[in-house]
């Protein structure tokens, strides 16, 4: 079973997603966290093989979540989602792609969209998902 | 030369009333003549001059009456009045500007003198009134640049409730298929056409059904996502509520206001600004009477003291990684005054530098993050828009509070322009 991470900092958002993964529970095992340091622990305790992440987050946002999957753990897949930006100029889910996040969606997404991205990024080989644009 | 304007020259003398009026003209101005204190009130009234050369002695009313009746009137309240006279007594000169004079010129005159003196004073007041034009378009032009900001913030908040109600609603149209399934399977079982099943085939379908449906977590579940949906939909209202009540057009008359649902509805537009940063307490005093105020404006000056509160104490946590800062707003009745306490657990302001905080140009941003306009529009919205006052309280290291205080009656508008 793939193990996927899902990190929100509203847990509303987080339950409803839960539901609609629960079809999948015997495909996916999902874990989630309220936030980025929560996520960077249990990155170091046990693996997983995707990451989906909100960005714009208290106590270590989305994008450091992303560096640091991208640093130490290269193999695990990411997904970023987020709902908008704290200034007009800046789209979060640009700068997501550019530090590494392999597929983005913006909230409100469907879960279908999800699942298909998800399934997308778990079917690929690496060479063929690799970031577009990845930190060194 | 001061491009035309209209000059109304009062003066019971013919003589003298003549050669201003026509010396007057010749330059340029447009002038109306008065010969007494009821008439030039009555021709100020009508036609609104740019400027009033005022006798002081004159049969019945005088010029210093004159000029009390026309500064008290909101349409001559601001028109410069020179005076005009023969008296040169000390007191009579304090007594001219103590009406509201702009200026004292002595019979006999100097036409030269006159014309100069006209012309600084139209020059002077064309200068002010373009200066309050200005800082009206600057307060219009700084409340757009707010409204876009806050767009995107606005935007965020919206759409991840938007997110899990959408989630919420198709697991529950999934969960429907599930039960009608076991419905079915029920009125399968029920049906008089099939063969009467065992008592055991027919607790062992129902246990498949139940089983299929996933029963048990759908009762858990739908519930809860039925009870999520709903608080998703009240944060979606609220914030769109907010929105509306914050970008409200903005009189130019005070109206009544309740300054504690201002504050509310402020606090949820800008939330995107903050909470990432800060947490933020209300402490609203529910007792507090409407306040006359500019309502629109307000909430500019709550949104300016409440964005530059975040931006003091994220620049002590940086983004949210080493700690969170507080933002505590307060309001209560101050004797005659209502007051409105903002604070913030920032660094603190400098003590070089209190001085100048309210000055317009005056920041300690980096180059393309604040114009400076900021605080130097709060300053103006409280002190002369609303007649109230704005006092900080700092300290490096802790923290900084500022204290708005507005008049609970208000006062004569004289603020039509902001």
């Amino acid at each position: 079973m793939k193990k996927i991470l899902l990190v929100d900092d509203d847990a509303d958002l987080l339950d409803a997603l839960e539901r609609n993964f629960r079809p999948h529970r015997h495909t996916w095992h999902l874990t989630t966290a309220l936030n980025g340091a929560e996520a960077l622990s249990l990155l170091q305790e046990r693996p997983f093989e995707l990451v989906i992440t909100d960005i714009l987050m208290p106590e270590r946002e989305g994008l450091e979540v992303i560096m640091e999957v991208r640093r130490d753990h290269p193999e695990i897949k990411v997904i970023a989602i987020s709902g908008g930006s704290r200034k007009m100029s800046l789209d979060v889910l640009d700068v997501a792609r550019s530090f590494g996040a392999h597929k983005v969606l913006a909230k409100p997404f469907t879960a279908d969209d999800l699942f298909q991205a998800i399934r997308t990024l778990l079917n690929e080989d690496v060479q063929a998902s690799s970031p577009e644009q990845s930190l060194s | 030369m001061s491009p035309s304007a209209r000059i109304l020259v009062v003066d019971d003398d013919a003589t003298i009333r003549g050669i201003l009026a026509e010396a007057l003209a010749k330059t340029g101005y447009e002038t109306l003549e008065a010969t007494n204190g009821s008439e030039a009130e009555h021709l100020a009234r009508q036609h609104e001059p740019d400027l009033v050369l005022l006798d002081v002695a004159m049969p019945g009313e005088d010029g210093f009456s004159v000029c009390e009746h026309l500064k008290s009137e909101v349409s001559t309240s601001d028109t410069p009045v020179i005076f005009i006279t023969a008296k040169t007594n000390p007191a009579h000169i304090e007594r001219a500007f103590s009406v509201g004079g702009s200026d004292y010129i002595t019979k006999p005159f100097h036409m030269r003198e006159v014309r100069a003196r006209v012309c600084a004073h139209l020059d002077l007041h064309r200068a002010v009134r373009e200066l309050e034009k200005s800082q009206a378009a600057l307060l219009r032009a700084q409340k757009l640049e707010a409204v876009g900001q806050l767009a995107a913030g606005v935007a965020h908040e919206i759409n991840t409730p938007t997110q899990f109600v959408g989630d919420n609603t198709r697991f529950l149209q999934e969960t429907f298929s599930d039960v009608v399934a076991l419905i079915e399977t029920l009125r399968g079982l029920s049906s008089a056409d099939s063969p009467p099943p065992s008592a055991d085939q027919l607790i062992s379908t129902i246990r498949e059904a139940l089983d299929q449906a996933d029963v048990d977590y759908l009762l858990a579940q739908v519930p809860r996502a039925l009870e999520s949906s709903l608080h998703g939909l009240k944060r979606i209202s609220k914030i769109v509520k907010a929105m509306k009540q914050f970008s409200h057009p903005g009189s130019s008359e005070k109206e009544q206001a309740n300054i504690n649902r201002a504050i509310e509805s402020t606090t949820t537009v800008a939330r995107n600004e903050w909470r990432y940063v800060a947490d933020l307490e209300l402490h609203l005093d529910d007792s507090l009477p409407p306040v006359p105020c500019l309502l629109g404006d307000l909430n500019q000056v709550i949104l300016n003291l409440i964005v530059n509160a975040a931006h003091a104490i994220a620049d002590v946590v940086g983004d949210g990684s080493q700690g969170r800062g507080k933002i505590t707003i307060t309001t209560s009745q101050v004797g005659g005054e209502a007051e409105i306490r903002i604070a913030d657990t920032g660094g603190g302001i400098p003590e070089a530098i209190h001085s100048k905080i309210f000055d317009p140009f005056f920041t300690t941003k980096e180059v393309g993050k604040g114009t400076g306009q900021g605080l130097a529009i709060v300053h103006t919205v409280i002190t002369e828009g609303h007649g109230g006052s704005i006092d900080v309280e700092t300290e490096v290291g802790k923290g900084t509070t500022f204290i708005i205080r507005l008049p609970l009656e208000a006062a004569p508008d004289r603020t039509e322009a902001a």
